[in-house]
């Protein structure tokens, strides 16, 4: 029902009457059951959801700007009274009794929030396949993965299963699963979406943002989660007061930037042909296509790792069996506890899987006397220097276009066992990460075996609302109408 | 930067427990990785300031003003184990 | 002690800010309330939770740096100190490491009538941790203090005996409740004084192993503690044995260290900038307003006292030893004139009432100065005698009532006036004209029993003074 709706169109029509929250909610859940039993898309449904609808029908959210509208949550965001588990067996019984500020927000416009997603554990993955509660499947080629880490919330919209979804960014986590699912995805500025709630990866990278069919609706509810807090010291007041979500920007004499390193990557060739295309015709549109070089992008995969791994292994370490959470004591010898670490080393092993554990260990290393100078503090200073390229490139442009992954969708298990390939995939992500850009993924085509094409677009910080207008303007032009059945 | 490290190590710090069988893979991907890394030792980051979050200048602060969020009750009902409202944790100090 | 050895001992103090909610959660500091009552989801560490910064912390902290002469630094970064252990909820103490606050500064008190000076290294936030209570068969974990900002002091370690750590201790507590920053309670924690001591061969430069000491909770022990350390070490190189570089914890019962036992394989705490806080900025005009708002040091005032007032060094430490003492000894002065009569009553008769008042605590100061100065009036210009005075006060102290009520109630003033006592002494006189003559022939003896007939006359009331003076006129004709 919003495949060619739009969610404002039909929030429209919910607070005229002629539209009923609860019959939409019901259709979803009940049309969610047998594509999830495939996707795995969905890992749980609010069971207040439907309650929330007649409410909403009642009118009591009559002045929202989301009246009505059903979205999918990714796992790794807090509803008071619902699983929050960031697919993980150590919080997997765990429920907060606290909601995230940004879905409060949505709450607070009249959102219902129908479920949570699926995703890689703690938001660690580029494929969905670090979940606890097993991996999502592409809905355009259930062989295929989604993306990560964000998966369930990109497949999820893809398939239909709700109009809008949240998802997190730390290092292409929304704009990667966006592409290989053929939707919208996008990352804000750091700093615009207060973190309140939402369960830390990494502090200095993690974003909060959304997925949607079109360019409108994930703005929508974007700039809606986009509110100053004051429980999030890094929260920052946004220079733009809406994202002008329906606002298109007049290509003509747009500066738009072309990456010479993201070029020269090992791209698949139809991705290459599909984004050169789109170059050319923005060309035609009266755009100038500038060339811009942004010289520290080979280092942005070490600097992410080590960043991002630094953090985690530190904002990971409160799951320790004693407040919340899992405590597991067993051991394969049935031998007694022996001591503190123990008691510690225990349940975080049976807790975290694999490669939770693997960036543990790096950020641990990483953080730790003797390196922390060669790898930790050096990192912080090349992110600075990665950051300084895009300072230098927004002289010459106003927005970079680009690949969003050197490839489409790979298969499920093709890097399972190839974490360096696995690390690499977030080459054309992870840089606006670093920098703290607001970026975003739009649907480009498809290729020959039919799974989406995806486009980035990369604006200044704080210039979300810019993005989003040329982002339209580029929406209108590529005409993407594809949908995929599951 | 050629690092040396000891996994087993490293895992003691962030309380991780490796098993034996398990070791031979972590050992091999923590190879691979800081190999891969190792690229950074070459850029030239004399004078670079450290960048360790994207745009925050300075702190914002709180006034000083007391609000109960949270009940004891909801503070305690997703802990493992508890007695007397206090969190409870086996003799292991 | 032997003299063989140089002691070297450094301080570590942390003073618990006196802030209402927490250094960054808004749950109430009031740790004594019931289990885990005052914890946020940001205390217990909850998934997604964030920090932010107290402003009253940053005041408080920042009013310590300057009472301490540290130099402020304009900007400072809290970092993430890393360990597990069950009542650190986060796995790591938010904490000011390689950019604190303070840097520098000094403390001056006098010991034996010395001038001292003790050097700091450095002031820094923190968070402080919860407390676990182990009983044998499990651990129990109140998250209560989890996130109280403390303020933590370091000194060099250049203090050379137990007794100037404690003198150095006492003033710097001292000069945190001047300032109202901290109520320095050794019992209750809200001061906590970590003794970190060494000793080497006399002239040797190279540092001994040091051992520190926890777990210590009054002045008088830190001095016993240091004093027993220093014995053991010196014990340990003369037997040969090793000093192990250690935690010890002091016993006050059996005046005894003894070693922790715990693995200190040198601790990898892993710091790094906590992402979650960006740098904490202060501005010059904030450091110009607190110290307008900084009281006289109690040190330089000790010396006022000494130098200004001419007062007795014992006297000045005892009225300095708290503000609200030493303000109430500055403002009934101000009253009445008179500093040494007013040293005397306050170090006298009001501490001793104060001392046996257990109601009475110097934040709930028990008398007011003009009371106060009423009585010290009535006592200067001689209306009572010393000895009513006291009496006087008690009865202000019991029933609240002013000097002059009690006075006039219990009919205790002097007859001054001489034409009032002129006539009880005539009438002494003419009742008596034998001892007149007896005296006037030479009897001096019998002067003590006119002036005790005036007073009896007078019913104790007349002014002994002007009975004198009227008799000694009167019976030389
Ligand atoms: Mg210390
Ligand atoms: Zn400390």
């Amino acid at each position: 029902m919003f495949k060619k709706q739009s969610v404002s169109a039909y929030s429209k029509k919910v607070r005229a009457r002629e539209a009923s929250a609860e019959k939409t909610v019901t259709q979803l859940i009940d049309g969610q059951r047998e594509p999830n039993k495939k996707l795995n898309a969905i890992l749980e449904i609010n069971e207040r959801a439907l309650q929330r609808a007649k409410e909403v029908d009642e009118g009591r959210f009559d002045k929202g700007r989301l009246t009505g509208v059903p979205i999918l949550v990714k796992d790794n965001f807090c509803v008071a009274g619902q699983s929050a588990t960031a697919a993980s067996r150590i919080l997997e019984n765990f429920k907060p009794p606290y909601t995230a500020h940004c879905i409060q927000r949505l709450e607070d416009e009249g959102a219902i929030i129908i479920g949570k997603t699926n995703m890689d554990e703690f938001a660690m993955g580029s494929s969905n396949e670090n979940s606890f509660f097993g991996p999502c499947r592409n809905p355009w080629n259930l062989d295929y993965v989604p993306g990560g880490s964000s998966g369930g919330s990109a497949a999820a919209v893809a398939a239909g299963l709700a109009p809008i979804s949240v998802g997190s960014d730390t290092g292409g986590s929304i704009r990667q699963p966006a592409s290989f699912c053929g939707v919208v995805g996008i990352k804000p500025t750091y700093g615009a979406v207060s973190r309140y709630g939402m369960i830390a990866f990494a502090s200095s990278l993690d974003q909060a943002g959304t997925f949607g069919r079109s360019v409108a609706d994930a703005a929508l509810a974007l700039e809606v989660m986009i509110d100053h807090d004051t429980r999030d010291a890094t929260n920052v007041r946004t220079p733009f007061a809406t994202l002008s979500t329906n606002k298109s920007l007049p290509l003509k004499g747009v500066r738009v930037g072309v990456v010479k390193e993201y070029m020269a990557a090992d791209l698949n060739k139809e991705l290459r042909e599909a984004i050169e295309g789109n170059i050319e015709t923005l060309k035609q549109q009266g755009c100038e296509i500038v060339d811009v070089s942004l010289p520290h992008t080979d280092y942005a995969i070490p600097v992410y790792y080590l960043v991002a791994a630094s953090e985690a292994s530190s904002n990971l370490s409160r799951y320790d069996g004693v407040r919340y959470g899992l405590r597991d004591l067993s051991s394969p010898t049935d031998e007694p506890l022996q001591d503190l670490n123990d008691f510690y080393k225990r349940t975080r092993s049976h807790g975290f899987g694999d490669e939770v554990k693997r960036r543990i260990l790096l950020g641990t290393f990483s953080l730790s006397a003797g390196y922390f100078d060669a790898f930790y503090a050096k990192a912080c200073q090349v992110r600075r220097l990665i950051s300084d390229d895009f300072k230098n490139a927004y002289e010459k442009c106003d927005f970079i276009v680009g690949p969003v992954s050197t490839a489409p969708a790979f298969k499920m298990g093709e890097k399972k066992d190839d974490p360096i390939s696995m690390y690499y995939n977030d080459i054309l992500t992870t840089p606006a990460s670093l920098a703290g850009l607001p970026s975003m993924s739009l649907p480009l085509g498809l290729s020959s075996e039919r799974l989406p094409l995806g486009l980035q677009v990369i604006a200044p910080p704080f210039h979300d609302d810019k993005m989003v207008m040329f982002a339209n303007a580029l929406e209108e032009l590529i005409g993407f109408t594809e949908v995929c059945n599951v | 930067m050629a690092a040396k490290y000891n996994i087993q190590a490293i895992a003691d710090l962030a309380c991780l427990k490796i098993e034996d069988k398990d070791l031979g893979a972590f050992e091999r991907h923590f190879e691979k990785i800081l190999e891969y890394f190792a690229t950074l030792e070459g850029v030239d980051t004399s004078g670079v300031d450290p960048m360790i979050t994207p745009h925050g200048i300075q702190s914002p602060l709180r006034a000083d003003q007391v609000k109960q969020e949270l009940s004891v009750e909801k503070i305690l009902e997703n802990a493992p184990e508890v007695k007397d409202s206090l969190f409870k944790v086996p003799p292991v100090v | 002690m032997s003299s063989e050895y140089d002691v070297v001992i450094g301080l570590e103090i942390h003073a618990q800010l006196a802030t209402q909610s927490k250094c960054f959660s808004a749950a109430s500091t009031d740790f004594g309330l019931g289990h885990n009552e005052n914890v946020s989801a940001v205390c217990a560490g909850m998934p997604g939770t964030l920090p932010v910064l107290n402003e009253q912390a940053v005041e408080l902290s920042l009013k310590t740096a300057l009472v301490l002469n540290c130099d402020v630094q304009k900007t400072s970064v809290f970092a993430r100190k890393q360990y597990f252990y069950p009542d650190m909820p986060k796995g790591y103490q938010i904490s000011q490491y390689e950019r604190p606050i303070a840097l520098n500064g000094y403390v001056d008190f006098y010991l034996d009538g010395e001038k001292n000076r003790v050097q700091l290294e450095r002031a820094h936030m923190e968070e402080d941790a919860g407390k676990s209570t182990h009983f044998g068969e499990y651990t129990l974990i109140n998250l209560n203090r989890a996130g109280i900002p403390l303020l933590e002091i370091v000194s060099r370690p250049e203090i050379k005996s137990a007794k100037q750590a404690a003198a150095y201790a006492r003033t710097v507590r001292q000069a945190l409740r001047y300032a109202e920053v901290c109520d320095g309670n050794l019992e209750e924690g809200s001061l906590r004084c970590d003794c970190n001591v060494s000793i080497k061969p006399k002239g040797q430069v190279e540092l001994g192993t040091k051992v520190e000491l926890k777990n210590i909770n009054s002045f008088r022990f830190i001095e016993k503690a240091l004093d027993y350390e220093i014995q053991r070490q010196i014990q340990c190189k003369m037997i040969g044995e090793p000093i192990v570089q250690e935690t010890r914890l002091y016993d006050s019962v059996k005046n005894k260290t003894f070693s922790m036992r715990m693995k200190e394989e040198a601790n990898d705490y892993r710091y790094f900038p906590e992402p979650d806080l960006l740098p904490l900025v202060l501005q010059q005009e904030d450091i110009e307003r607190i110290k307008k708002t900084l009281p006289e040091h109690p040190t330089r005032r000790y010396e006022r006292f000494v130098e200004e007032l001419k007062l007795k060094p014992e006297d000045s430490e005892l009225l300095t030893s708290e503000k609200a003492l030493a303000d109430f000894f500055e403002d009934v002065v101000a009253k009445i004139g008179n500093s040494q009569l007013v040293c005397n009553w306050v170090t006298g008769e009001f501490l001793r009432l104060f001392n046996d008042d257990e109601s009475a605590t110097w934040r709930n100061f028990p008398m007011s100065v003009s009371a106060f100065s009423e009585l010290l009036e009535q006592v200067s210009n001689k209306t009572i005698s010393a000895n009513q005075a006291k009496e006087v006060l008690e009865d202000m102290w019991k029933t609240g009532q002013s000097a002059s009520k009690i006075i006039k109630d219990k009919g205790l003033e002097q007859i001054t006036d001489d034409s009032q006592i002129e006539k009880l002494v005539e009438k002494v006189l003419s009742e008596n004209q034998d001892k007149v003559s007896e005296y006037q022939s030479g009897k001096d003896k019998l002067y003590g029993f006119f002036v005790g007939q005036v007073m009896k006359a007078s019913k104790g009331q007349a002014s002994p003074e002007v009975v004198n003076r009227l008799l000694k006129e009167r019976l030389k004709k």
